[in-house]
């Protein structure tokens, strides 16, 4: 799957046309980190090696830290029914807060059948 | 025979292997040289533009060693020396003439010239040019005349994604490369060590004598001599082992035998962007558009050498000293909409993150492209995982962006075998051969 670069042209040239507001003497030279975060984000960019490792892995930070984020959403999906499961099912805590969470009367049904 | 199998590394699986069969190339009109190829050799050029200069006659020397001289690989006359920034000479231009004039050494008969002294012999390789094709380790410089090295290695392998085979190479030169493997016995007090890859050891290899021969296997850069040396003779301070091409190995032994520098080169033209990729019988200095005219200079990268570690040239620039092969691959300066978003059936990759890892060994498409801006450097841990020798990489560029030179030294700075593997495989897109290399010419220059 690979979207065909023709069909974004379009909006590749927008982002070309903005591209000397946000550079060096540029109106908008400081907010440059937003652009880039923005192009950066919708474009690969055309940006080729210079020294004498031509090829590169395909693996950029932005995609290492996003399955980062996604190898951890079992954990703080866990993390969250474990911890209000224990805060429901802990007579002392319950009292003492007076409060719950939204989740905590499915997690105290989750919790009651399972312990 | 002792065999090696390195763990570590990474084989990378691109379109374009060059082809096993090799071709007669057409006789080039023009051969060129570059001086920037050779580390820290400082050129004081010996010809003039428009000068005629026949085949084996100097072209330049280096400043400090005025004994190291850099040959011309063809006889005619210098169409063109180019200069870069700062008036450094980046190419000197040959063209090539009819009737080649050639700088005639003496020849002698291989009983002879095995009888010859060590002496004797380097003064042979230093008159003839041939010296430059031995370089030493660690750092891959041209070794010092009056240094004795403690072995010399031949490399008769290459595992790169687009790799030369030595077995075509070294076909019917069998005689000759024996020669070479005598005469550079003479060099070292130790003893001379053949490698070559296991399950594609060349003919020429497997009925060499005189020498230790050693089979590595396992991933990229395991068929790299900088890698094997590392392996079978690890550096020691204050030691060195020189190391050369089997191709240059078999030269040696036909400059002694005929009094000619040897200018028949097997080269190979592989990847994406060449139209045949195969193997050329041609010569030294030859040019890629002359190999392969098919292949786009617009669409195209042009590559002295591998993808991993070659140097960027021109489409009519000569083949390096040092490399068998030209890589084209295609240039990737377009944009790709959310390309690091999406599943990447086409991507490769040695994170397992990309659909690609679905399709292990398949060859893909690779163009030049960083795939992703730079950033700063996250400590994976990915780079020990990809490198050949025992370092630390990511270590070594730290200590080395701060010129902590002690620290990088300790950290094996002088083992480091230059594959270009931890460049490949940064996710941060960090220069670290660019560095190491830089931290290098800096370590050698405070070392004097």
């Amino acid at each position: 799957m690979k979207l065909d670069f023709e069909e974004t042209r379009d909006l590749w040239k927008k982002f070309e046309e903005l591209r000397p507001h946000f550079s060096k003497g540029g109106r908008f030279e400081r907010l440059y980190p937003l652009f880039e975060a923005k192009e950066s984000f919708l474009f690969v960019l055309p940006h080729t090696a210079k020294g004498r490792t031509h090829v590169r892995d395909a693996m950029d930070i932005k995609r290492l830290m996003s399955t980062v984020i996604m190898a951890l959403m079992p954990c703080i999906l866990w993390g969250i029914w474990s911890s209000e499961s224990r805060t429901a099912s802990s007579p002392a805590s319950a009292t003492a807060s007076g409060t719950s969470f939204p989740l905590s009367s499915s997690a105290t049904s989750w919790a009651g059948s399972g312990r | 025979m002792s065999e090696y199998r390195m763990k570590r590394g990474y084989d990378l699986a691109m379109l374009g292997a060059p082809a096993g069969q090799v071709v007669d190339a057409a006789r080039p009109k023009q051969v060129a040289v570059r001086p920037t190829e050779f580390r820290l050799v400082r050129p004081k050029l010996l010809v003039k533009e428009g000068e005629a200069v026949a085949c084996g006659a100097p072209l330049f020397q280096d400043r400090e060693r005025p004994e190291v001289r850099i040959v011309s690989p063809g006889g005619g006359v210098i169409r063109e020396i180019r200069f870069g920034a700062r008036r450094v000479c980046e190419e000197i231009f040959i063209e090539l003439s009819d009737t080649e004039a050639v700088v005639e050494h003496t020849a002698y008969s291989p009983a002879e010239a095995r009888s010859l002294t060590r002496t004797q012999l380097v003064e042979v390789l230093l008159d003839s040019g041939m010296w430059t094709s031995l370089r030493r380790r660690p750092f891959s410089l041209i070794p010092d005349p009056t240094a004795v090295p403690d072995a010399v290695f031949v490399g008769a392998s290459d595992n790169d994604p687009l790799p030369f085979d030595h077995g075509v190479a070294l076909e019917g030169r069998e005689e000759d490369f024996q020669l070479g493997l005598d005469l550079l016995g003479k060099l070292t007090e130790g003893k001379v060590h053949v490698c070559a890859l296991k399950g594609a050891v060349p003919a020429a290899v497997a009925s060499a004598r005189n020498c230790e021969r050693h089979t590595f296997s396992g991933p990229y850069p395991a068929g790299r001599p900088e890698a094997q040396i590392h392996y079978v003779a690890p550096h020691r301070k204050g030691h060195e082992a020189w190391y050369l091409d089997a191709q240059d190995c078999a030269d040696v032994g036909e400059l002694l035998r005929t009094g000619r520098y040897p200018v028949a080169r097997i080269v190979a033209v592989g990847g994406e962007g060449a139209a045949t990729p195969r193997h050329y019988r041609t010569r030294r200095g030859v040019a890629a558009s002359h190999l392969d005219p098919d292949a786009s200079p617009a669409a195209n990268r042009f590559i002295s050498g591998g993808v991993f570690t070659g140097i960027r040239v021109s489409s009519d620039s000569g083949l390096g000293l040092y490399d068998n092969k030209f890589s084209v691959i295609p240039e990737g300066d377009s944009p790709e909409f959310i390309g690091w978003m999406l599943p990447g059936f086409d991507k490769v990759s040695r994170y397992r993150a990309y659909a690609s890892t679905m399709m292990p060994g398949k060859a893909h498409s690779l163009t030049t492209n960083l795939g992703g801006g730079v950033r700063a450097h996250v400590a994976t841990g990915i780079y020990e995982d990809v490198c050949g020798v025992d370092i630390l990489p990511a270590y070594l560029m730290k200590s080395l962006l701060v010129h902590d030179l002690e620290e990088a030294e300790k950290l094996g700075i002088a083992d480091c075998a230059e594959c270009g593997l931890c460049t490949h495989i940064c996710p941060s897109k960090i220069e670290f051969g660019e560095i190491i290399s830089d931290g290098i010419e800096e370590f050698l220059r405070e070392e004097g």
